[in-house]
C-alpha cells in the first residue's frame, strides 16, 4: 500500500484535527493555555527538521485552532439570560404553527441591547399571534430552558398584548422572503393540501408542515430524505447542469449558472447545515471540474467541514451536522471499500443503493440509537423504493419550477407531483407500519466511541486484506 | 512504525499556505474571543444597572409624521394616509385603523399594542 498518498487527504486530516478541538475547547475552554500551545507549536514546526514531527506539531495546531474557535461561542450560556424579561431580536425562520392560544415557531434570536447572538435556535411561543414567517422583530420576552432526552431546549415566552416592532427588512431579506411566498404558493395552486406539505417540507425545509405524517416517514427510517440535502442538492444540480447543455450553453457556463442557482435555493430553504454541507462539497467539486482537475469526495467533504466549523463551531454538536457528514463519509468510504463491481445496470443501480444503503446504516446506527433511541432495521430494503420516488419527486418539482409562467403545463406537472407524492407518502406509511421495520434500542455515550472505534478497525483491517488498486 | 511517516509529510509550499490559513483562523479567534467577552459584559450589566428599554406607546390621534412612521409596517405612504383619515374624524377604537387603506386585520394586530387612542 503506498502510504504516501495520503497526503493528498490533506483537508480531512486538518478538519479532523479542528473537530476534536472543538470537542475539547467546547469543554475545556482555557483561552490562553490554547493560544499559547498553538504558538508553541507554530515555533515548534519552525525549528524541527523531522518531517514526522513536523505533521505532528501541525495536527496539533489544528486542535489548538478548533479549541480557540470554539470558545467564544462557548462562553455564551443561553441560561445565563433566562432570569427575567428582556429585549430580544429575532427573526423567525418557521411557519408559525397555531396551537391553542398561542403561535409556535423557530427563530435566531439575539439579545437587543448588546447584539449577543444566542447559540442555536430558540422556540418562540408567541401568544401575540403576530409574528410573521421571515420577518425580524425587536420583542419584550422572558427565554427558559427545557431538557429533553438528554438534550436542551430554549424556549421564548412573547407575552399578550407585548410591544412588538417589526425590524426593517433589507433587499436580500425581502428577496428570500418572497421567493418562498412564490413556491409554496405555486405548490398550493397546483397540489393538495397534503401533496403541499410535503412539497414545502422537502423542498424549502418548512418540516413543521408535515405535522402527523413525519412520524410516518421516521417510522419507515426516510426521514433523511426529507432534510435538504445532498440528494436535494445532486439531482437538482445535475437536472439544472443538463438542462442547460440541452440549450447548447457552454460547459463551463453550465457549471457556474447551475452553482448560482443551486446556491439561491440554498438561501431559500434557510441555509440548514446539511444543505450547507452539500452546497459546500458540491462548489469543491465543480471548482474541480472547471478547471478540469481531478476532484476527491473525501477532500471536498473535510474542506466543506471545515467551512461549516469556522462558521459555527458549535454545529459540530448538531444531530444534523454529525448524521449528514457520517453518511457522505460512508458514501466516499463506500467506493473505495466496496467498489460495486457488477456490470448491468439495473443490478448495478439496486446494488449501488443497497451497498450505500448498508453502508450508511452502519455509519450512523449508533448516533441515531444514542440520539433517537432507535436502530432502523430495513431501511436498507426500503430505499430501493423510496430513492428513486424521490427523485422523481425532485425532478417534477423542477419541471413544475420550470412551467410556472404556464399555467395549462403547469398543472400537468403539478398532477404527476402529486401522484408521485402519493406513492412516496403511501410506501412510507405502509412501510413504516410492517413489523420490525425498527426496534427501540438506546446507545449509552461510552457504546458509540466503542462502535466508532470498532467500524475504523475493520476498516483498516479490510483494506489491509483487499487494498485497491490505485486508478491513477 | 516507518511507514506512515509519509502521511504528515508535506511540501515547502504546502506548509506556507497551511499556516497563512491558520495565522488568519489564530487572529479571528482571538479577535472573536475578545468581542464576545466584552458583549457578554454588556449583558450582565444590562440585566442589573439598566431598566428594560420598551418601544414606546403613541397617540395615534395626535402623533406626528415622524412618530407614525415609527410604527411597524408603517412607511411614509401609510403615515400620510393615516394623517388624512385623521382630518376626517378621530381613531376611537382599533377597528378604525382597517378604515385606512392598506390597513388590515394583520396590520392592525400588530399596531395594537403600540398605540393609545386617547
Amino acid at each position: 500500500m503506498n502510504f504516501g498518498r495520503l497526503t493528498r487527504f490533506l483537508p480531512v486530516f486538518l478538519f479532523v484535527g479542528f473537530c476534536l478541538g472543538t470537542a475539547i475547547g467546547s469543554k475545556f475552554p482555557w483561552f490562553i493555555f490554547w493560544a499559547a500551545a498553538f504558538l508553541g507549536a507554530l515555533v515548534a514546526d519552525h525549528w524541527t527538521s523531522n518531517k514526522f514531527y513536523n505533521g505532528i506539531f501541525i495536527l496539533l495546531a489544528a486542535v489548538c485552532l478548533g479549541a480557540l474557535w470554539v470558545i467564544p461561542s462557548a462562553l455564551v450560556d443561553p441560561q445565563d439570560f433566562s432570569r427575567s424579561t428582556r429585549l430580544f431580536k429575532i427573526k423567525i425562520i418557521s411557519l408559525p404553527q397555531e396551537q391553542a392560544n398561542s403561535n409556535s415557531s423557530l427563530a435566531e434570536a439575539s439579545l437587543a441591547d448588546c447584539d449577543l447572538a444566542l447559540p442555536g435556535y430558540v422556540t418562540v411561543r408567541d401568544y401575540t399571534r403576530t409574528l410573521e414567517y421571515l420577518r425580524s422583530y425587536q420583542i419584550p420576552a422572558r427565554l427558559s430552558r427545557h431538557e429533553f432526552s438528554g438534550r436542551e431546549f430554549y424556549f421564548l415566552w412573547v407575552k399578550k398584548g407585548a410591544p412588538v416592532v417589526e425590524l426593517p427588512e433589507n433587499f436580500f431579506q425581502g428577496w428570500r422572503r418572497y421567493s418562498s411566498g412564490f413556491l409554496l404558493e405555486l405548490f398550493k395552486e397546483n397540489l393538495s393540501e397534503p401533496g403541499y406539505r410535503f412539497m414545502a417540507s422537502v423542498f424549502l425545509g418548512r418540516r413543521e408542515l408535515l405535522g402527523d405524517q413525519a412520524q410516518a416517514f421516521t417510522d419507515a427510517g426516510a426521514a433523511h430524505l426529507l432534510a435538504i440535502s445532498g440528494s436535494n442538492i445532486a439531482i437538482s444540480a445535475a437536472a439544472l447542469f443538463f438542462m442547460l447543455r440541452f440549450f447548447w450553453v457552454p460547459y463551463r457556463l453550465s457549471l457556474a449558472a447551475a452553482q448560482g442557482l443551486l446556491w439561491f435555493y440554498g438561501i431559500l430553504a434557510g441555509m440548514p447545515v446539511p444543505t450547507l454541507r452539500a452546497l459546500l462539497m458540491f462548489s469543491v467539486l465543480s471548482l474541480g471540474f472547471f478547471i478540469r482537475r481531478k476532484v476527491n469526495f473525501l477532500n471536498s467533504l473535510g474542506l466543506a467541514g471545515l467551512f461549516c466549523l469556522l462558521i459555527d463551531p458549535l454545529w459540530l454538536f448538531d444531530v444534523g451536522f454529525q448524521l449528514s457528514f457520517l453518511s457522505v463519509l460512508a458514501i466516499a468510504v463506500q467506493g473505495k471499500i466496496f467498489p460495486n463491481r457488477f456490470q448491468q445496470p439495473a443490478v448495478k443501480f439496486c446494488a449501488d443503493i443497497l451497498l450505500v444503503s448498508s453502508l450508511v446504516s452502519a455509519f450512523i446506527l449508533p448516533l441515531v440509537a444514542y440520539y433517537f433511541g432507535r436502530v432502523y432495521l430495513l431501511t436498507i430494503f426500503y430505499n430501493l423504493l423510496l430513492i428513486p420516488l424521490f427523485t422523481l419527486i425532485l425532478l417534477f418539482t423542477l419541471l413544475l419550477i420550470f412551467f410556472s409562467p404556464f399555467a395549462l403545463l403547469a398543472a400537468i406537472a403539478g398532477s404527476v407531483l402529486e401522484i408521485s407524492v402519493f406513492g412516496f407518502s403511501a410506501s412510507a406509511q405502509f412501510l413504516g407500519r410492517l413489523p420490525g421495520s425498527f426496534i427501540e434500542l438506546r446507545f449509552a455515550a461510552w457504546a458509540v466511541g466503542l462502535y466508532y472505534a470498532g467500524l475504523i478497525f475493520l476498516a483498516c483491517r479490510w483494506r489491509s486484506f483487499y487494498p485497491c488498486q490505485p486508478r491513477d | 512504525m516507518v511507514k506512515w511517516l509519509p502521511m504528515f509529510v508535506f511540501t515547502r509550499q504546502e506548509k506556507r499556505v497551511l499556516w497563512f490559513i491558520a495565522g488568519v483562523i489564530f487572529c479571528g479567534a482571538v479577535l472573536r474571543y475578545f468581542q464576545v467577552t466584552a458583549k457578554l459584559e454588556a449583558a450582565s450589566q444590562a440585566v442589573f444597572s439598566q431598566p428594560l428599554s420598551l418601544p414606546a406607546v403613541i397617540n395615534i390621534n395626535n402623533a406626528t409624521f415622524e412618530d407614525l412612521q415609527s410604527l411597524p409596517g408603517i412607511g411614509p405612504e401609510m403615515a400620510n394616509r393615516i394623517l388624512d383619515f385623521r382630518e376626517q374624524g378621530k381613531f376611537s377604537c382599533p377597528d378604525d385603523l382597517k378604515k385606512v387603506k392598506g390597513i388590515g386585520d394583520k396590520k392592525a394586530k400588530l399596531l395594537e399594542p403600540r398605540i393609545t387612542f386617547k
